[in-house]
């Protein structure tokens, strides 16, 4: 893996970027209200258990649901930030022409197999119930959380599709 | 041919020898090897009992190892057989299933059912305090292992803790729970008689359902005499074998808590009917509930099963 | 093709696609999808991918993941680390290689608090590479300290490398968190070995720092009570059973924003950072493990496994000599491949292997640990000693790999003494509740 470890930004003005920070506005929204309530979530069972002998029934379904959620966002951003782990040795070695035209290509296949993950996880999401797709004790339909996460690897796909978006790395 | 089944529990599980393997192994002496079934363990074909069913439907895999109550709403008659108090043994459960399979058949429309059977029913292991009848129960913290015991534990005052089942002998060691309500072949499997005191056997308890199920098409492929031998080393003789091996894993494990000095508590009658009393209008709740969902006459299928 | 070819193949494509720059999940995700479609079918690969990736996301114990990763970054952002080098500074800084020391001692302590080695890395290495340089020390020393301290973030619980390994061979995360604290702090101890070693033979590498009074001692030590606080709540909470590992997870991340808070550093742009920085470290872990995922199915269906295990039986060197020679081919792919990513595309060929040797997963999993730092920091691929680049500008890379070749050798020691003493790795989660 390179070193993807501070950020440097390329000043970009024009829609695109502008787009970028909207994403990762809305993701870190949505992917840290999730995570907040995990949190709160796991104190609350855990405290109300010990101390008060009162636990939240079915806390494992909540959490399940609430990971899909913050999993959801994760992805994405984690692609929007370039930190997707990469080992580049062999890219290193190439032309830089080619270099750029394999890089091209990858991006596309990388694309593409994401995009299709996201289709077969919205087909799931619309199957789910054919399947009783739900959470065992509050039987939460998983219905809506594959389509959240067809969501978010759809946007995955789409960053992948314009490296503009994506904070440029120092070596 | 290669048949693939697959399976969510590793190859030393109970299930897996009991069931699983031999008949894998039994038909693949058989079939002469014109057609094998290769048995996929520990998930490898995909993690988890979630997606079993859709797995066999989709045709990821061609045979596959589940367990209803985990997506209850898939199998809606199927679950009914999990409500407290039915059967006494997995010979009877698994004696219903067949006599009956009619009546779940619906359940399982989509594939070829090749075994189903059912352990015994639970029996609650507690750490501290004793429980001699419904006064007892009051404010403990049981672990229960599906929505309906959850209800029917509400129902008698105590307080349904929905820990996984590997967090069970924690759970039980530290006081995260105060009982554990579970199949006495899992004493054993999550060393139970080392942090339980007290094992009451005769509570109105549910038990879980298992099936081994089959693709439609991959069915379709075998020649006459390949399913032949499948039905053979398959259907109800393997069903009962299964959950004779389940009675026998529930009496080792009431013999280790034996060995290790848990004090057994049977309920005296009218206990047992003041529990089952109080229970009552849950499980018909239950089964209205089921019913409306599905579309079925619960209460008939219930009647036929336990002639009640 | 044969399955055993149509595997192979796999793993060709796989380290092509990862040579090329292809993110290691995505590339995962790819050659797996392709094998199952060859090996089984389309549907059967379509259904396997998208399953995967929900049961993956949707795995309650994968919730500690991201709850343990915003405790490590809001421990970080309220300025506990600093606390813990302070402390160990005021008690060891006056000594020959103290402030060397005092980092390691601090690179143990985040690590308490941080699932991640390059977390490790960076937040100590801004604390502790300025004070180094400050007082002379030199720069093998003082970055190839950071880089190899850095790497107990994955040996010290929490750890991403144990929970990745726990998901991927179905372990108890608890237990693996337990069976690394032992191996940590016998690692630490070796660090600190090594580094008296260093100024006894150049005490030009390591000067002795200011010597602090009794007063600053002690509060510098009080201040580190808060990140002493959370590690007690979280492993001694897990190690005690009062915890299962996601609420002790949760109630640490709690306890960090309520530190936060207390220190007055909750402005809105930190909790920005924290919440991006742990969405998007979460993001790449669940990246790489929806890709591992779909992999492990196609391996399966290979045959490989099965290929392996007998291949390495054949070869008659016995349960240790197997080991051995395991750790020598993990040493060397270390050197290219990122610590995570060589976790998840082998386990599901080794793991069988070492099943079938009678060796115990859980020691196992320590085992894989200390052989991924060791990747962490070996030349030409070592992330950390990047990542301390990164934070000593002024330092060649090549002097940063020069200053971790002795941290290397402790742990190839470490990783011999639990070989020869598993009890190290199993003494604590055979001794939990
Ligand atoms: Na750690
Ligand atoms: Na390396």
């Amino acid at each position: 893996m390179e070193n993807r470890i501070e950020n440097e930004t390329v000043p970009e003005a024009g829609t695109v970027t502008a787009l970028g920070r909207l994403m990762k506005l809305a993701l870190g929204v949505a992917g840290g209200i999730a995570l907040c309530a995990m949190m709160v979530l796991s104190v609350y069972d855990a405290l109300g258990r010990s101390l008060f002998n009162a636990p939240l029934f079915g806390a494992n379904d909540i959490t399940q649901v609430l990971l899909v959620t913050t999993v959801a966002a994760a992805l994405p951003l984690c692609i929007l930030a370039g930190q997707a782990i990469r080992i580049d040795i062999l890219a290193d070695m190439l032309p830089p022409a080619l270099g750029r035209m394999v890089d091209a290509v990858l991006r596309w296949v990388g694309a593409v197999m994401l995009g299709y993950l996201a289709w077969r996880c919205l087909l799931n999401g619309l199957e789910a119930t054919r399947f009783g797709e739900t959470t065992m004790l509050l039987l939460i339909s998983h219905a809506p959380f594959y389509l959240l996460l067809a969501g978010g690897l759809a946007l995955g796909a789409l960053i992948l599709l314009f490296p503009q978006l994506v904070k440029r790395q120092s070596r | 041919r290669e048949l693939k089944l697959a399976s969510f529990v590793p190859p030393q599980h109970p299930m897996d020898r009991a069931a699983i393997t031999p008949m894998a192994e039994a038909f693949n002496a058989a079939a002469n090897g014109t057609s094998t079934i290769k048995v996929y363990p520990s998930g490898e074909l995909g993690a988890g009992p979630v997606q079993q069913y859709k797995r066999v439907v989709t045709g990821i895999a061609d045979i596959v190892f589940g367990i209803p109550e985990y997506t209850p709403e898939q199998f809606p008659r199927t679950t009914l057989m999990n409500l407290p108090g039915l059967f006494e043994t997995p010979e009877a459960g698994t004696t219903a299933l067949w006599d009956h399979y009619e009546l779940f058949e619906p359940d399982f429309a989509q594939v070829k059912m090749l075994a189903f059977w059912t352990n015994s029913p639970a029996i609650l292991i507690t750490r501290e305090k004793p429980v001699r009848g419904i006064a007892d129960l009051a404010g403990m913290k049981i672990r229960v292992p599906d929505p309906a015991a959850a209800k029917m534990a509400e129902a008698w005052g105590a307080i349904p803790v929905s820990t996984p089942t590997t967090e069970t002998y924690n759970a039980m060691s530290t006081g995260i729970v105060d009982a554990v309500w579970i199949g006495p072949s899992g004493i054993g499997s999550y060393k139970l008689h080392e942090v339980g005191k007290y094992l009451v056997t005769n509570l109105p308890s549910p038990l879980a359902t298992f099936y081994l199920a089959m693709n439609k098409d991959s069915w379709a492929a075998l020649s006459p005499d390949e399913q032949a031998a499948l039905e053979k080393v398959s259907g109800r003789d393997l069903s009962m074998t299964a959950a004779a091996a389940f009675d026998k894993a529930g009496a080792d494990g009431l013999a280790l808590a034996k060995e290790a000095a848990l004090e057994f508590i049977t309920l005296d009658e009218a206990s047992v009917a003041e529990l089952t009393d109080k229970s009552q209008d849950v499980l018909d709740a239950l089964a209205e509930e089921a019913a409306a969902k599905g579309g079925f006459d619960a209460k008939m299928i219930l009647s036929t099963v336990t002639s009640r | 093709m044969s399955a055993t070819m149509t595997g192979l193949a796999g793993f060709a494509a796989l380290f092509v696609l990862m040579g090329l720059g292809m993110p290691v999940g995505i590339a995962m995700l790819l050659v797996g999808f392709v094998g199952i479609v060859s090996l089984s079918s389309l549907n059967a690969a379509a259904y396997t991918i998208s399953g995967q990736a929900f049961e993956i996301a949707s795995m309650y114990d994968l919730s500690v993941l991201p709850l343990f990763i915003l405790m490590g970054n809001l421990a970080s952002a309220s300025g506990l680390s600093r606390d813990l080098y302070t402390a160990a500074y005021s008690w060891f800084g006056h000594r020959k290689g103290g402030l060397a020391g005092a980092t390691v001692l601090g690179c143990a302590g985040f690590a308490a608090l941080s699932g991640s080695s390059i977390a490790s890395a960076v937040t100590m290495g801004r604390v502790a590479y300025p004070e180094m340089r400050r007082f002379n020390y030199g720069s093998r020393l003082s970055t190839g300290v950071i880089a190899a301290g850095g790497t107990l973030g994955i040996l010290i619980p929490p750890s991403t490398g144990f929970v990745m390994y726990a998901i991927l061979t179905e372990q108890s995360i608890g237990r693996l968190f337990m069976a690394g604290v032992l191996p940590g702090i016998l690692l630490t101890a070796l660090f600190l070995l090594v580094i008296a070693l260093i100024v006894h033979f150049r005490p030009a590498e390591g000067p002795a720092g200011p010597l602090s009074s009794t007063a600053e001692r002690l509060a510098a030590s009080r201040r580190a009570l808060g990140i002493l606080t959370i590690i007690v709540l979280t492993i001694g909470g897990i190690y005690t059973g009062v915890f299962t590992p996601v609420e002790a997870a949760g109630v640490g991340a709690a306890f960090a924003l309520v530190m936060l808070v207390l220190r007055r550093q909750a402005r809105p742009e930190v909790i920005r950072h924290v919440v991006l920085e742990t969405l998007q470290t979460s993001g790449m872990c669940f990246l790489i493990l929806i890709g591992a995922s779909a992999f492990s199915p196609f391996i399966a269906l290979s045959e490989l496994p099965r290929d392996a295990a007998a291949m390495f039986t054949g070869l008659g060197l016995g349960p240790y000599g197997t080991i051995i020679l395991l750790l020598i081919a993990y040493a060397v792919l270390g050197m290219f491949i990122e610590g995570l990513s060589l976790l998840v595309i082998t386990l599901p060929i080794v793991f069988p292997v070492i099943m079938a040797l009678g060796f115990d997963p859980i020691w196992f999993g320590v085992i894989m640990v200390v052989v991924l730092e060791m990747g962490l920091i070996s030349p030409p691929v070592g992330v950390n000693c990047f990542v301390v680049k990164t934070v000593a500008d002024d330092v060649k890379l090549q002097s940063v790999f020069a200053g971790v070749m002795p941290f290397w050798a402790a742990m190839m020691v470490c990783l011999a003494m639990l070989i020869a003493f598993p009890q190290i790795a199993l003494l604590l989660p055979n001794a939990m509740f």
